[in-house]
């Protein structure tokens, strides 16, 4: 495998204070109720809206002496006013963390074990001055830098989703297959509710997929059923791998296509505890 | 304003003379979390510093915070028993909504 490089747009957002771990526990949908080893891997979890849709994902880290979470760029101010609204006297402090994030896939054991693409991945937290003289001893050590693009590729054909494109703020997290972003055991939190609802009572309506298609397609393509009915959309696509949101009961009923053609493999992202 | 009905004010001072805490208060405060944003804390206390808002219902001192209190004017708390369990109970006009176990709401 080669070792890859890529510099992320998240943003670090730590939360300080006595209170700090208590009430983000509160607040986030994984379990973050005890202090984790120094060597334990960071933890995925989601912030909610009331309604159980996605406001953000975020990575989780005891972080001197607090917690850190990185979030995606497009949504560190939502999450930011979010989480500030519900301080009321705890003793907890929030504040945007100006390191950078740099992410290893593949021959690399420093950082902290962060499984973005599913399995191994490593983060490091780099000062903004930092960033390039890290790029560039990376890249003299061999790993091959990657852009935007090549991200998305990685974890299209990973079949990772991805905040704001894949699934947010019209996606409960069954839809998005992000159960391992759900503790079902922590207690309360915001939109713990509908999720669980969900979960006991109900069926996601909709679910991502990955398909493995004949030929390249792009983001917004139309899903459809064995009569062309549409029933879903590619959300995100590198060459013919694309993640696709459909609705559930036409994957049960099966004869799912795409452009005229069915897939070549379709499979659910994500599987229920 | 902060009220206990009778049932409630009852309930506190058997917990606290159960617990003898003599003539304490009752701390009411609010805390984020919860399945809608919010939860409710109820603990003893006989400190009170100068922001707090303090109340005094059928016999029971209140203490609240300045930030609490505006998420809670006007509020009653009752106690109410049934089959599915016992417990205080926050009547607050200033929640849009309430989660299930009425323990958490929104403002």
């Amino acid at each position: 495998m080669t070792a890859r490089a890529f510099l992320l747009d998240d943003v670090i957002l730590r939360v300080t204070g006595d209170d700090a771990r208590e009430w983000l526990q509160g607040q986030l949908t994984c379990d973050v109720g005890r202090p984790a080893a120094s060597d334990a891997p960071s933890i995925y979890g989601l912030v909610l809206e009331g309604t159980g849709r996605i406001l953000s994902d975020a990575w989780v880290l005891d972080d001197e002496g607090g917690l850190a979470l990185r979030v995606p760029g497009h949504a560190a101010d939502a999450v930011l006013t979010r989480l500030d609204r519900y301080i009321v006297m705890e003793d907890v402090e929030l504040e945007r963390d100006g390191r950078r994030v740099i992410h290893l896939v593949d021959g690399a054991s420093e950082g902290i074990a962060t499984p973005r693409l599913g399995a191994g991945g490593h983060d490091l937290l780099v000062p903004p001055e930092e960033v390039e003289p890290t790029l560039a001893a990376l890249a003299a050590r061999g790993f091959v830098l990657g852009d935007d693009a090549a991200w998305e590729r990685a974890r299209i054909d990973a079949g990772v989703p991805r905040h704001g494109v894949d699934f947010g703020l019209d996606t409960l997290p069954q839809e998005a297959g992000l159960w391992r972003a759900v503790s079902f055991q922590k207690g309360c939190y915001f939109g713990q509710e509908p999720v669980v609802m969900l979960e006991h009572r109900g069926k996601p309506p909709k679910r991502l997929v990955r398909m493995e298609l004949e030929a390249p397609v792009a983001p917004g393509a139309a899903v459809q059923d064995a009569e062309g009915r549409e029933v879903g959309r590619v959300t995100s696509a590198a060459a013919a791998v694309a993640l696709a949101l459909v609705k559930r009961r036409a994957l049960e009923a099966g004869g799912i296509q795409v452009g005229g053609r069915a897939p070549r493999a379709l499979a659910l992202l994500g599987e229920a505890p | 304003m902060i009220e206990l009905t009778p049932k409630a004010a009852e309930k506190v001072r058997e917990i606290r003379d159960a617990e003898g805490l003599g003539d304490q208060g009752l701390r009411v405060r609010v805390i984020g979390g919860g399945c809608s944003g919010f939860s409710y804390d109820l603990f003893f206390e006989d400190e009170t510093n100068d922001m707090d808002q303090r109340f005094e219902s059928h016999g029971i001192p209140i203490f609240v915070d300045m930030m609490s209190y505006q998420y809670l004017e006007d509020t009653e708390i009752d106690y109410v028993e049934g089959l599915h369990g016992a417990g205080f109970k926050f009547l607050n006009p200033q929640a849009k909504s309430t989660c299930g176990c009425g323990s958490s709401f929104s403002a």
